[in-house]
């Protein structure tokens, strides 16, 4: 169980996680219609 | 042609793909090796060898990553924005690499703070948190000012 905690895949999804939630707020701090 | 602005981006790139190299090889590779050679007893062979080793390139890779990308960010100023003054305050088009540069700057500080550390299994924990926080500072890093169209940004 602990191994498996350890895994680096759970590392890749709280990345990805992180990732969507600033996504979100770039989303908010971007002038709509730029980039 | 615009000389510094290439050459920052060059060697911030090149020092960045050494930083993280260097990051994943700590996480993925050496701390299961570790992990491996403690179960011999072993473990110190590894740690006198190559955790001093590799702390140090670490350190040397990250602080120049982040200070050529530091510069970097001033060359994408326009007029009435600097690019390093908006992204550091997350203003307008500068907010998403601002994010990514803010990342870098927290993974800097642990890779020059708690992983130098001569307790070696504390110093691996915080190179986990740096693969996670990798995840995301590398989405900002493509996306966050050159190629925001592709996302949506």
């Amino acid at each position: 169980m602990k191994q498996s905690l350890n895994s680096p895949w759970i590392a890749l999804v709280l990345g990805v996680g992180i990732t969507a939630a600033l996504y979100v707020l770039a989303l908010r701090l971007v002038p709509h219609g730029a980039g | 042609m615009d000389w510094p602005a290439a050459l920052l981006r060059w060697f911030h790139e090149l020092a960045a793909i050494m930083w993280l190299g260097l990051q994943y090889y700590t996480d993925l590779v050496y701390a299961r090796a570790r992990a491996a050679a403690a179960a011999t007893g072993s473990a110190a062979i590894l740690d006198n060898f190559i955790a001093t080793r590799l702390g140090q390139a670490l350190r040397i890779s990250a602080i120049v990553a982040w200070g050529l990308g530091c510069g970097l960010l001033s060359t994408l100023s326009m007029p009435g924005h600097n690019g390093f003054v908006d992204a550091v305050l997350l203003r307008g088009i500068y907010a998403p690499i601002g994010i990514g540069a803010w990342l870098g700057t927290i993974m800097l500080a642990i890779t020059v703070g708690p992983m130098r550390t001569s307790n070696v299994a504390a110093a691996l924990f915080w190179a986990r948190i740096n693969t996670i926080l990798s995840i995301p500072l590398l989405f900002f890093m493509a996306f966050g000012y050159s190629h925001q169209g592709i996302v949506g940004l």
